[in-house]
Formats: structure tokens, C-alpha cells, sequence
């Protein structure tokens, strides 16, 4: 009878929980409804523009990917280094970190904006630097130092007798880190990586300040066509929410993983 | 050189260890020979220097003066070939350390196939023939924290078998584990001793110890006090130390 009650709550308890999440998108939807008819044309307009704006929101996107990529190598090399045995290596490695992580990202943005040339003589060969890649770049050193401790932090929290025990079997420092260390670093080192992948594809939107046609730049460039200062705000929250959809499934998604690695350890 | 004369059979000669943390002296002029395939166990209170022992054998950990030669390697040279050492002298440790993101089967081939390079078929043949010695056959692709604390230290010992040493150390092996697979675990020691192989052991298994051991030292304050055969150290201790720590344990 006591079992019956319990069991017949239960999809009445679940089912509460999926009545206010719908209230909740339907209290969204109404709010969207409003604001809608309130600023009708200026949305109409951006709706206009969606298709050319998604366009470049594709080159924030790759942006992200490729600055990730430079800070996934370079931190991961920096990280392995501030673990060295050897003192001058580790010292060297924790101070480019200091560095990186102290740095702007904007003036790194710059720097490399103006220190790499358009074109680059390799193999015989001149290859065109893009500066979207040069801002990607730009942006992705300053990220490694970010990696760099990630990267530091994993390799710390694997116990000491993991080494002790793969040494005693003959294993050098290469072998242990990558057969047996880092392996098991890597749960506790994704989900802080995938923030700052979240992080760092935020940050693409600084190219729009070196004339990257990202989509920071696209709007102001749609607004500079059509001079109205009522889109001014629309536009702008416009992006936010076009970078928010993009970006908050990624950061639950980390934040989950980090919640069932921790509990199952 | 006089390693290498037939009548000389050492296989590990130490001679006046001193290692000390701070003001602390764990090895206070340790001095130890090991004879080919001879057992020998170390037995003494906590803190007496076993541990630090075995490990400066195979360079876990360094010392402050001394010397030790392993199958004519000087590990007290500064830049022994570390990789020919710990070839020939395996370890097992308190806490089994296996590595808990390999199967069995990957923890015990992992160091012949990157240290030895060996082909991946020999070796798997190799750890599984291994695991029948250890009596976990049908667990070769179990997962460490599936097993046993005795069955854990059972492939711990499997895995440094698979490096075929010449010299394996055991470091209180059965500190950590249940009273009941303590049993398995000092059969599956017997086995390997029986083979041939050198063997140091730290224990505090005195009846073990008296069983199996070819020579027991009583090691004290960093230094050993006592050795003989293990009838006349359990039955006939000389040194009073040695009396009253037996005295204690048994």
C-alpha cells in the first residue's frame, strides 16, 4: 500500500519539475513576444542581416578552435616544463607562465597584429598570413599560460607513487608522463579546459578592433550602412545572445563532467 | 673485481649507508651483502631504515654517502644507467600502485612493450602465462580497482616479473591487506623465490619470515645489528635490541 503511494508520487513529483520548465520558456517566449512588438523594426532588421551575420560568426568560431589548438600545444608544453626536475627549466617555464597569464590579451593581439608579416617565406614558399590567423594566434599565446597551470595542476594530482612505481619499472620521465601520468591527468584537466575554450572564443570578438571581419566587425559595419541610433543596443545584444547560444551548452557541459569525475573519485 | 671472480656470488653489496633528513639519520651506516638467488629478509621496529634501504637500491632514493653495487652497476655513481638497474632489480610496493587507467593485462605489458620494446604478441603471451603463475588468470581485463587488495599486489608482483629481474624487493607487501588474503599473497612470494631470483624482503611476517628467508638481518637505528640464519636469529638472537624487539612481535 506505503510502496504504491510512494511509487505513484514519483512521475507526479517529476512531472511538477517539467510543468515549470515549460512555464519558464513559455514566460521567455511571452517576454520575447513583448520586447518583439515593442522594437519591432529594428529586429526585423537584424533578422534581415541573421544570414550575413551567422556567415561571420563562423570566422569567430574557427578563431576559437585555432587559438585553442596554440594554447592546447604550447600550454601543454609549458606545464610539463614547470613539473621538470631540472630547477633552471621549471623556473623558466613558471615565469613564461607568470608572464602569459599577466599579459593583456589585447596587446598580445596587437603585437602579433604587427610583429608577424603578411607573409611568410617557408620551404621556398610565401605563404599569406591572414590576419584573422594572426589574431587567433594573438590570442591563444596569452590562453596557453592558462594551460600551462591546467596542465601543471593535472600532472600534480597524480600521486608520487605513480611515478615511483613506473620508474621501478624502468620507465623514463617521456614514458611515465605519457603512458601513465598524463592518461589519468586528463579527467581533472578537461572540464577547465573546455572554459577556457569557452573563454577564448569570447575573446575572438577583439579581432573586430583590428578590422577582422568577425561578427562584432559585421555589425558595425551593418550599422555604419544603416546610421540609426536606436539599433545600437539591439544589435549589440544581438551578439551576446548569438555567442550565448553557442557558448552555454559548452560550459554546462564542462560543468557537469567536473560534478561526475569528482564524485566518482 | 672481485665481483667478477666465480667464489664472489654477491649480487648486492651496500657498504656504510648514511642518508638523513635534516638532523634525522634514517641509514646510519648501513652495510649489507646479498648473495645470488639467496632470500633475505629485513625485519625490524618502524623507522629503522628497511624502507629507505630498498629504495636506494634501485635509485628511488639517493643517499648522502656510501656506496651500493646491484649486479655490478654502482647505483651510488653520480649518473648510474638507471635503465639497466631497475631492468634487473623489480620492485613491489606497500600500496601496489598499480596503474588504475590500465587493464591487468596493459599494467603488466606496459614496460616490455616501451622500456624492452617488445612485439605486443610475445608480451601479451608473456603477462598471461604470468597471471596463471599468480592465479588471476580470467582477470586480464579487469580494471585495478575491480580487484582485491591481494589480488592488486598479486599483479603488482606480476608486473615486475614481466621485466625478468635478476633482484626483486619486496617492501612490506601484506602491510596494507585484509588478514585473510595475506596468505595469497606470500604463497605467490614463495613461488617467486623458489625460482631462483634474488629476493630482499621487508616484512613484518615473522613466522613468514622464519619459513622462507635464507638470511635474516635485524636492522636498528638506521644500521643492521644483527644477521644469521633465521633458526639461530628467532631462536638465539645475540644482540639485546634484537632480543627485545622479538620479544615485542612475537
Amino acid at each position: 500500500m506505503s510502496t504504491h503511494t510512494i511509487s505513484s508520487h514519483r512521475p507526479a513529483v517529476a512531472g511538477a519539475a517539467f510543468w515549470w520548465r515549460l512555464a519558464g520558456v513559455l514566460a521567455l517566449l511571452a517576454l520575447a513576444a513583448w520586447i518583439y512588438t515593442r522594437y519591432k523594426e529594428p529586429i526585423d532588421l537584424l533578422i534581415a542581416w541573421t544570414p550575413g551575420l551567422l556567415a561571420s560568426f563562423v570566422l569567430n568560431i574557427v578563431m576559437g578552435l585555432v587559438a585553442i589548438a596554440v594554447a592546447t600545444v604550447g600550454g601543454t608544453a609549458l606545464g610539463i616544463a614547470q613539473c621538470s626536475p631540472h630547477r633552471r627549466r621549471a623556473t623558466l617555464a613558471r615565469q613564461v607562465t607568470l608572464l602569459l597569464r599577466n599579459a593583456p590579451w589585447l596587446v598580445a593581439v596587437f603585437y602579433l597584429m604587427y610583429l608577424v608579416p603578411y607573409e611568410i617565406h617557408v620551404f621556398g614558399k610565401y605563404v599569406f598570413v591572414s590576419d584573422w590567423l594572426k589574431a587567433a594566434i594573438g590570442i591563444g599565446v596569452p590562453a596557453s599560460g592558462y594551460m600551462s597551470e591546467i596542465v601543471r595542476g593535472g600532472i600534480r594530482s597524480i600521486p608520487l607513487q605513480q611515478w615511483e612505481a613506473a620508474s621501478a619499472l624502468g620507465l623514463d620521465r617521456r614514458q611515465i608522463l605519457r603512458k601513465v601520468v598524463l592518461p589519468q591527468a586528463l579527467r581533472s584537466m578537461t572540464p577547465p579546459w573546455m572554459s577556457l575554450y569557452c573563454i577564448v572564443t569570447l575573446s575572438t570578438s577583439l579581432a573586430n578592433i583590428l578590422g577582422v571581419e568577425e561578427l562584432m566587425t559585421s555589425i558595425s559595419l551593418h550599422l555604419a550602412g544603416d546610421p540609426r541610433p536606436e539599433l545600437l543596443l539591439p544589435a549589440h545584444a544581438y551578439t551576446f545572445i548569438v555567442f550565448f547560444i553557442y557558448i552555454y551548452p559548452i560550459s554546462r557541459l564542462s560543468r557537469r563532467l567536473e560534478k561526475k569525475w569528482s564524485l566518482k573519485e | 673485481m672481485s665481483l667478477s671472480t666465480p667464489a664472489d656470488s654477491r649480487q648486492i653489496v651496500i657498504r656504510d649507508l648514511v642518508k638523513s633528513y635534516g638532523s634525522h639519520a634514517v641509514l646510519n651506516g648501513m652495510s649489507l651483502d646479498v648473495r645470488q638467488s639467496e632470500i633475505a629478509c629485513l625485519i625490524g621496529p618502524s623507522g629503522s631504515g628497511k624502507s629507505t634501504l630498498l629504495r636506494t637500491i634501485n635509485a628511488l632514493a639517493s643517499v648522502d654517502s656510501g656506496t651500493i653495487d646491484v649486479c655490478g652497476i654502482r647505483v651510488t655513481d653520480q649518473e648510474p644507467d638507471l635503465l639497466t638497474l631497475r631492468r634487473q632489480v623489480g620492485m613491489i610496493f606497500q600500496s601496489y600502485n598499480l596503474f588504475p587507467h590500465l587493464s591487468v593485462l596493459d599494467n603488466i605489458t606496459l614496460a616490455p612493450l616501451s622500456v624492452l620494446k617488445e612485439e605486443r604478441g610475445p608480451a601479451e603471451e608473456r603477462a598471461r602465462a604470468l597471471l596463471e603463475k599468480v592465479k588471476l588468470t580470467g582477470k586480464e581485463n579487469a580494471y585495478p580497482g575491480q580487484l582485491s587488495g591481494g589480488q592488486q599486489q598479486r599483479v603488482a608482483i606480476a608486473r615486475s616479473l614481466a621485466m625478468q629481474p635478476r633482484v626483486m624487493m619486496f617492501d612490506e607487501v601484506t602491510a596494507a591487506l585484509d588478514p585473510e588474503t595475506v596468505k595469497e599473497v606470500l604463497t605467490t612470494i614463495r613461488d617467486v623465490a623458489a625460482s631462483g631470483v634474488t629476493c630482499l624482503i621487508v616484512t613484518h611476517e615473522m613466522r613468514f619470515a622464519r619459513e622462507i628467508a635464507d638470511v635474516v638481518h635485524f636492522t636498528n637505528g638506521g644500521r643492521i645489528v644483527e644477521s644469521g640464519p633465521p633458526a639461530k636469529i628467532f631462536s638465539a638472537p645475540e644482540d639485546s635490541r634484537t632480543r627485545a624487539f622479538l620479544e615485542r612481535v612475537l
